[in-house]
């Protein structure tokens, strides 16, 4: 089965020939009307009316948004700032919210305040960055150190299941860290993936298989390595 | 092991069901002939499972939720309830009523029986009725709203314990009076923890209970002002009840059904020393 004809399949599924034919441009337009544009005029303050939806369709979504920023900046404190700064932004853009899905709207906020965060830490290093070679199809898929461990395999063994994992997608390039939050932990689907990425369905997927191709070895390993453990 | 090159998409499509039958049924036959994809496939529910486990998933930081709160609240036009009548005038502040109350009374006592006074007199006796029933909606809305926030921003709780020891010594430093903690769990009402609030211009204990898969808020706070009626339902499913005992006064807010939050009331009033 080539792909080609995979994609083209994919189309008659629930309308994705919408997101799959937007150029490039057209989708980052969309997405300028997603994030709102840093506050430079300071919009009014909302209306009670205004700030009640806010917290129901927007703030309920603030283990989604700080679990996002965390997996991806892998620092709590930084996850907070990201969090908050994304929530300060969706504040002063909530008169122009047109309505929807309010975690979508902030993750996709989150995402990209994390982006942000990630070129300001590439313009104070003075060290050049990883960048993993096997994902080569964007530019900005590079890495900040993983500060979390100095010792990833003795951190691993000492770790809770939970903490395992953790380990386990930090270890992974960001553009497969998302995909696979997105996926597995919020259960999006494929179509609001690509949305809130920016990206094609096409590359969500790649992306997820090799995220969880990645993610099945190690985690294999890391069972394995549990099991001669036990006595 | 990420299976067949040509099939790896396939696969994650038949893994997240976003395959119509026709192309599902196509993996399926595949992979039932194929180690490798079937292995991936097999791989990849494993995965799902440990990270939907326990403790994977993490949960924004009490100390963010209250950062996100106030964020909301620099954002948000100051005092929504009774600042602005719909025609933007300013209504007089609630403090205002009593004290124009007290004078009416008072200019009634020094005119005697006069026609004036009588009116004067029936007209404070109206704004001390009044008063108290706008103070009380007042009072029900912020409780509303301090119940629903503490669910809003994930888990507003400040200190999560499920332990009535360490709850109420929580409260010891932080606050000037000690609240009553009554452990309820034996009769399913089990506390989650414990949160200041501001509620009616002051500081508040918040006792959290869970009954079920609702919350209950429990505001706590000394003096027993008289409040109006014992029970509220202000709309939204909320039940609002209050009773005072032991020189505090206590408030009662869930969506769980009245029976339930009434014999939670009992129960409280029972255990608490009177």
């Amino acid at each position: 089965m080539a792909k080609s004809s995979l994609r083209a399949s994919l189309h008659d599924v629930a309308g994705w020939a919408v997101t799959e034919a937007r150029s490039p441009a057209e989708q980052r337009l969309e997405t300028s009307v997603l994030t709102p544009a840093a506050p430079t005029s300071r919009p009014g303050p909302l209306s009670p009316e205004q700030t009640r939806r806010f917290r129901e369709v927007v703030l309920v979504h603030a283990d989604a948004a700080y679990n996002l920023a965390l997996r991806l900046s892998r620092q709590p404190e930084v996850a907070e700032d990201i969090v908050n700064d994304a929530y300060v932004r969706a504040l002063g853009g909530f008169a122009n919210f047109r309505g929807g899905d309010g975690r979508s709207w902030i993750l996709t906020i989150v995402r990209n305040r994390f982006y942000d965060w990630l070129r300001e830490q590439r313009l104070k290093a003075t060290v050049p960055l990883s960048r993993p070679a096997n994902d080569a199809d964007d530019d900005e898929d590079w890495d900040f150190p993983d500060t979390e461990q100095d010792d990833p395999e003795e951190a691993l063994a000492k770790k809770s299941q939970a903490g395992a994992l953790h380990a386990l997608i930090n270890r992974l390039p960001p553009r497969l860290r998302e995909v696979i939050i997105l996926r597995e932990m919020e259960e999006l689907s494929y179509r609001e993936i690509a949305a809130i990425t920016e990206s094609p369905i096409g590359s969500v997927m790649s992306r997820l298989a090799r995220a969880r191709g990645a993610l099945a070895e190690a985690w294999r390993a890391h069972e394995s390595t549990l099991a001669e453990a036990r006595p | 092991m990420t299976g067949c090159p040509d099939w790896q998409e396939r696969l994650q499509g038949l893994i997240d069901g976003e395959l119509d039958a026709a192309h599902a049924t196509e993996a399926e036959a595949h992979m039932a002939g194929c180690a490798a994809c079937s292995e991936a496939y097999a791989d990849a529910l494993k995965l799902r499972t440990a990270l939907r486990g326990e403790g994977v998933y993490a949960k924004a930081p009490d100390r963010l939720a209250v950062r996100l709160d106030a964020a909301v609240r620099a954002a948000s036009a100051p005092t929504p309830a009774f600042a602005r009548s719909p025609r933007g005038e300013r209504r007089p502040e609630r403090a205002h009523w009593g004290l124009s109350a007290g004078r009416g009374a008072l200019a009634g006592a020094r005119w005697g029986f006069g026609g004036a006074g009588v009116a004067l007199a029936a007209c404070a006796l109206l704004a001390f009725m009044v008063a108290p029933m706008l103070q009380t909606a007042q009072l029900e809305q912020e409780l509303v709203a301090g119940h629903v926030r503490s669910q809003q921003v994930g888990h507003l709780i400040d200190v999560v314990t499920s332990d009535q020891h360490v709850v109420k010594p929580w409260f010891g430093g932080k606050i000037d009076f000690s609240p009553p903690v009554v452990d309820l769990a034996d009769q399913g009402f089990p506390i989650v923890g414990g949160r200041l609030d501001y509620i009616g211009k002051r500081t508040v204990a918040a006792i959290v209970y869970r009954r079920g898969r609702h919350v209950i808020n429990l505001f706590v706070w000394p003096g027993q002002g008289n409040l109006g009626p014992a029970e509220a339902k202000p709309g939204d499913g909320y039940t609002l009840l209050h009773w005072t005992r032991g020189g505090m006064t206590f408030w009662a807010v869930s969506d769980v059904n009245e029976k339930d939050l009434r014999t939670f009331r009992q129960l409280l009033q029972a255990r608490t020393p009177a």
